[in-house]
């Protein structure tokens, strides 16, 4: 549905986006994850027609972002960052603004702003200029706005940022509960939010994507992947490091915990070692209270994949 | 263009949704009255026809026309909503005429609400219609072409203000050429060749010419290309600077 | 690369897109369409133009010299002198290749400047010293009429002084006209027309723009065959012989255009003197006698009309006053239905007349300027010694609506049915034509009852420009007699060009209250300054008596009687004052009301509109959140 390739955008001698290439097939709810100022919103930008790549070329649908992009925008709704829309106008008023512009005329209008009314809880303020709406109200705005032509195409950069937790999980289900027939992108900084919706993941810093997988596949890439949390007897714990060191395939053990009575083992890279801890502990007869098997830190991946980005960029 | 009836809506009615129209219709007219009755004293020149009004409106417009165009780009990249626009299925020629319209069209509603002076000629006296015509007529177009360049000065700054100024600074430019007092200046350096050109660049005599009462295509089309040219540079400054 | 690329195209259109306006501008600078907006069509050529173009048999060659390279022009003079330009390529367009226009631009020491100094346009200083010239000048073989100065406040006439050049040019022979007076209106001849010092009066030279204008003595016995219209005016005193010699004119085809006047106020002034070193009240009106029992018309010589309904605000011993006497009149007043005064918007009628038609199957009567019904006479003789004021007041309507000049077209009889009168001292004892008892063919004269109406002081305002004097019509007085001389005189084109001019177009509401206010307080006004005028007298009386006797001693009674005096003068001037006030009260109340109308209204359902545009839409959110609290 969505197809990118090898896509640049320079501002004056700054490099924003430097060649990044990907496709979303259609039904696909695509994470942007990268770091303030990566390139997510300026590659979103570019998807929609906003601003022009310098090189290489996007399409959506089958249609080019340059060369066909008003058949591009028709078939996207996309929510820009801190959903902007024009203030003194009321949400109903706004929206069948918006309606009117996506191609609908006389009774249409109305409905389609009132089928929003209803998606996006918006009754409360229906009649209230926007401006004097609060930020959570503002964003299911925005979002009315981008779903308002039931577009195939849903862009949405960082939907959830300035929300409390009730609205973030309100509009979490709002879009998981979009269906499967829309293919989605949606920026976040948020990891959790990845996590909670996401079928894929694309993390890109400084201008280049750095992970493209799915969320489960990344947190493999954690040194926590099937690591092992342990809480043990106080007396025993000397020994149980020294022991666990040994084990093959561990990488390394750590004490942690406030009363210094937690190890945790990270396995060398594609080893499972919980099975092998489980049976030295019952060998050793060391008393466990707790043994947990991770299944690995998306922020922790994160920061590797753009931090070391940021090393190979600077060695560069 | 099938969205450019929805826009041009959108911003014409844009005006009357906020309180600021009605205060800048009423200050417009507070100010084209005083300026006629006080300044150019309609009573007592006991003449039947609107000189007055027509001879203050182009230093009227100086400061009114700038401050309807001042909102139209500044404040769409303020508020960000300019991505919003230009992620619509909506073209740049089709937004920036339309928005210019819609402000052409505010002017023309402010000054259609001057119709009492109009009234009052036609009762104190038998005026020239025509002239009275065509004076309106030579205004309208004439706000038209300081709206082109104030929309070019809104869509240089996210800030209003700096818009405003600017809008200011080159339309009392453009009023300067035609003013005899300041083409003199200019006589004292310049070749008489090019002083007549400067001059013709000028709104005031194009405007002066059509408020005679005489309908000029040449200065229609000047008008309108001075429009076209204003647009133009508000549709290159969008596309440099829209995203920054 | 891209950016550049960008920017070369970005700004590669807009070169593009410069230079399509630029050349735009200038192309439709060449094929321009005009609308004229104007209810009179002041910009356009007129039917008269374009029927004097066609009928154009000769080459005409116009040159326009126009100081253009000068630097400090005033912009309203350049841009006149383009319009002239247009207008003189449309004259060219029309003419079917007959004309040529020549622009000028007549640099100082250069032949051109010579050549236009030659042709006698004049040069006009500018502030800073340079020299400019705005004129044209019609060339028909050798043939030249001169236009020395393009006035631009004379731009709304441009077209008929064009047109009427070009009149000029045409005719081998110009009509001759025949001017007859006992007023000094030929001017005493010591300065060139147009020039200062110059004191032919202005219809005169309007005349001889397009005519061979002839002065006639009243004491003519006989005018000559090539005379083809007579301009009588004032005949005053004028012999039987001088009347016979009229008479035989008009029989013989000749066309009449006369004005009367049962009271002349111009003749008044001019004789003035006499009347104080004799006395005696001078013969101040005139008329034809017998020569109107002729034809057909019934001349009330003895009484001046005047009518309230158009009376002109005068300044009479110091005050502002209505004088129905003086009468402006507008387009009601003027016949529609005739060339002569169809296109006159204003005239105005000092003291003047009325003729009625006698009654006659053989002759039309065509009424040219009429009055209301509210008009009435008053004996003209009481003119001279009455203030004006007693004269309005002693004016009643008679009901009757009355003709004050007419034309009249038909044959006539001879008022000499026995032949040419005796006279003594008969020096041509034979005339050149046969005594004539009635006209072969069917004539038309002309007669208006008023003769100040022509007088300068009347009909136009003049202005110093240079070593010129520029005259400029106050009102259409001159154009009716043009109008008449063109009509009689045969060329009906220039008739249709005359007078689409913008003038004047005053508060027709404010005129009326004025008036209103007048008769109101006039009164009360006339009686204090009569009182004020008897104290002034008194005043004076005392100061002299002071001066003649014992010349610094005053009596003690004599002292507080001046001071009683001075007291009294100071309150009925204070009194005085406050009714003057009076009278402008209304006009002024009339504008401070259309200042607050102007003000208020409009604006303030603006704000009111706005208020409840705001309210409607507070209301609404307000019911929508009180519906989701419950």
């Amino acid at each position: 549905m969505i197809s990118v390739s090898k896509l640049v955008k320079e501002f004056g001698a700054f490099r924003a986006v430097n060649g990044i290439s990907f496709d979303v097939p259609k039904g696909q709810i695509l994470g942007f994850l990268g770091p303030n100022g990566a390139g997510k919103s300026t590659t979103m930008k570019m998807l929609t027609g906003f601003i022009e790549p310098s090189a290489g070329t996007a399409s959506v649908g089958g249609k080019d972002v340059v060369k066909d992009s008003l058949a591009v925008r028709r078939q996207i709704g996309y929510l820009p960052e801190s959903a902007p829309s024009y203030g003194e106008m009321t949400v109903s008023e706004f929206l069948c603004f918006i309606a009117e512009i996506r191609g609908k005329r006389s009774a249409a209008v109305r409905q389609a702003a009132e089928a929003m009314r209803e998606t996006c809880d918006l009754s409360a303020v229906w009649n209230q200029p926007i401006e004097t709406l609060s930020k959570g109200y503002r964003q299911r705005v925005g979002f009315a706005q981008a779903l308002i032509h039931d577009p195939p195409v849903l862009i949405l950069d960082e939907p959830t940022d300035g929300l409390d937790p009730n609205q973030k999980h309100e509009v979490r289900n709002l879009i998981k509960n979009m269906g499967s027939n829309k293919t989605i992108i949606l920026s976040t900084h948020i990891l959790e939010e990845v996590e909670a919706i996401c079928q894929r993941v694309v993390i890109i810093a400084h201008g280049g994507i750095v992970a493209d997988a799915t969320p489960s596949e990344l947190r493999q890439q954690s040194k926590f992947h099937n690591a092992v949390t342990m809480k043990i007897a106080p007396n025993q714990i000397e020994k149980a490091k020294a022991l666990l060191s040994n084990i093959g395939g561990v990488a390394a053990v750590e004490l942690l915990g406030i009363d210094n009575d937690t190890l945790r083992v990270f396995p060398k890279q594609g080893e499972a070692i919980a099975l092998r801890i489980s049976e030295l502990s019952r060998k050793e007869n060391l008393s466990i209270h707790q043994l947990q098997v991770e299944q690995g830190r998306l922020d922790e991946v994160f920061r590797k994949v753009t931090k070391s980005d940021n090393l190979n960029q600077k060695s560069h | 263009m099938e969205n450019f009836f929805p826009l041009f809506k959108r911003e014409f009615l844009g005006y009357f949704r906020s309180p600021v129209a009605y205060v800048f219709i009423v200050i417009f007219l507070w100010a084209s009255v005083g300026c006629t009755f006080f300044l150019g004293n309609l009573y007592d020149s006991n003449q039947a026809s609107l000189d007055p009004f027509f001879n203050y409106l182009p230093w009227l417009f100086l400061i009114f026309v700038p401050a309807v165009g001042m909102r139209l780009w500044a404040e769409e990249r303020r508020s960000g909503t300019i991505e919003l626009l230009f992620t619509l299925p909506v073209t740049m020629v089709e937004a920036v005429v339309a928005k210019f319209l819609a402000g052409w069209a505010f002017l023309g509603v402010a000054l259609a609400l001057t119709f009492p002076l109009w009234l009052t000629v036609n009762y104190l006296g038998k005026p020239d219609n025509g002239v009275i015509f065509a004076g309106y007529l030579g205004c309208f177009f004439m706000a038209g072409a300081y709206l082109s360049v104030s929309c070019f000065t809104s869509a240089l700054s996210k800030n209003q203000v700096i818009g405003f100024i600017l809008g200011v600074v080159i339309c009392f430019v453009l009023v300067l050429l035609g003013w005899g007092v300041f083409t003199d200046v200019l006589a004292s350096f310049l070749p008489a060749g090019l002083i007549d050109i400067i001059s013709q660049v000028g709104f005031v005599s194009h405007f002066q010419a059509i408020s005679r009462g005489l309908l000029d295509s040449r200065d229609l089309i000047y008008f309108v290309s001075a429009i076209v040219v204003g647009l133009s540079l508000n549709t290159l400054v969008l596309n440099a600077r829209k995203a920054s | 690369m891209k950016l550049l690329k960008a920017v070369t195209t970005t700004s590669s259109g807009l070169a593009i897109l410069i230079v399509a306006i630029v050349s735009l501008n200038i192309i439709s600078s060449k094929l321009a369409f005009r609308a004229d907006l104007t209810q009179d069509k002041v910009y356009s050529l007129s039917v008269g133009t374009k029927s004097i173009l066609k009928k154009l048999d000769k080459d005409v060659t116009i040159k326009l010299f126009f100081s253009r390279s000068i630097k400090e022009l005033p912009i309203p003079i350049k841009t006149y002198a383009t319009r002239v330009e247009e207008v003189l390529q449309e004259y060219k367009s029309l003419s079917a290749g007959r004309i040529v226009v020549e622009v000028i631009d007549p640099k100082p020491d250069t032949d051109d400047e010579e050549w236009a100094l030659k042709y006698g346009v004049s040069g006009v200083r500018l502030p800073k010293g340079d020299q400019m010239f705005f004129g044209v000048v019609l060339l028909v073989g050798s043939q030249e009429i001169v236009i020395p100065y393009l006035d631009p406040r004379r731009e709304e006439f441009l077209e008929y002084d064009m047109s009427e050049a070009i009149v000029g040019t045409l005719r081998k022979d110009r009509v001759k006209i025949g001017i007859m007076s006992s007023l000094p209106v030929m001017g005493s001849g010591n300065a060139m027309a147009g020039q200062e010092g110059d004191d032919t009066w202005a219809f005169v030279n309007d005349l001889k723009r397009n005519f061979n204008v002839e002065k006639i003595e009243s004491t003519v016995q006989e005018i000559a065959a090539d005379v083809k219209v007579l301009v009588v005016l004032h005949p005053k005193n004028f012999a039987e012989s001088t009347r016979y010699a009229i008479d035989q004119f008009v029989l013989n085809g000749g066309r009449l255009i006369v004005a009367v006047d049962p009271m002349s106020r111009t003749d008044l002034q001019i004789n003035s003197a006499e009347m104080r070193t004799s006395g005696q009240m001078p013969k101040v009106n005139s008329d034809l006698g017998s020569l109107f029992q002729a034809w057909d018309l019934q001349y009330d010589g003895a009484n001046m009309v005047g009518d309230p309904t158009f009376a002109t605000q005068i300044n009479a011993a110091g005050t502002q006053t209505a004088y129905p006497f003086f009468m402006s009149l507008g387009e009601a007043n003027l016949s529609r239905n005739s060339v002569i005064t169809g296109n006159l918007k204003m005239m105005l009628i000092a003291e003047g007349g009325s003729i009625a038609h006698k009654g006659g199957a053989t002759s039309r009567f065509e009424p040219l300027i009429t009055l209301s019904k509210d008009s009435g006479v008053i004996a003209g003789a009481m003119a001279a010694y009455m203030m004006p004021s007693d004269l309005s007041r002693d004016l009643k309507s008679d009901g009757k609506e009355k003709v004050v000049a007419a034309m009249i077209t038909g044959k006539f009889p001879t008022a000499f049915p026995s032949g040419k009168p005796a006279m003594e001292g008969d020096t041509q004892a034979n005339p050149s034509r046969p005594h004539k008892t009635t006209n072969d063919n069917e004539t038309s004269i002309v007669v208006i009852t008023d003769v100040d109406l022509f007088a300068d002081g009347n009909a136009v305002d003049k202005f110093r420009f240079g070593q010129q004097i520029m005259v400029r019509a106050r009102n259409d007085n001159l154009n009716f007699l043009v109008n008449a001389a063109d009509f009689l005189g045969g060329s009906e084109d220039l008739i249709a060009i005359r007078s689409k001019g913008r003038i004047a177009r005053p508060f027709d509401r404010v005129a009326e209250i004025q008036k209103n206010a007048q008769q109101r307080w006039q009164s009360e006004e006339e009686q204090l300054t009569s009182q004020l005028t008897d104290l002034q007298k008194k005043l004076n009386d005392m100061q002299a008596q002071r001066t003649d006797g014992n010349r610094y001693v005053l009596t003690a009674q004599q002292q507080s009687e001046i001071t009683r005096f001075r007291d009294e003068e100071r309150k009925v001037k204070q009194k005085r004052r406050e009714v003057r006030k009076n009278l402008r009260e209304d006009i002024e109340k009339l504008g401070r009301q259309v200042v607050a109308a102007n003000m208020l209204f409009v604006p303030l359902a603006a704000a009111g509109l706005g208020v409840a545009m705001f309210l409607r839409r507070s209301r609404k959110y307000r019911k929508d959140r009180h519906g989701v609290s419950k």
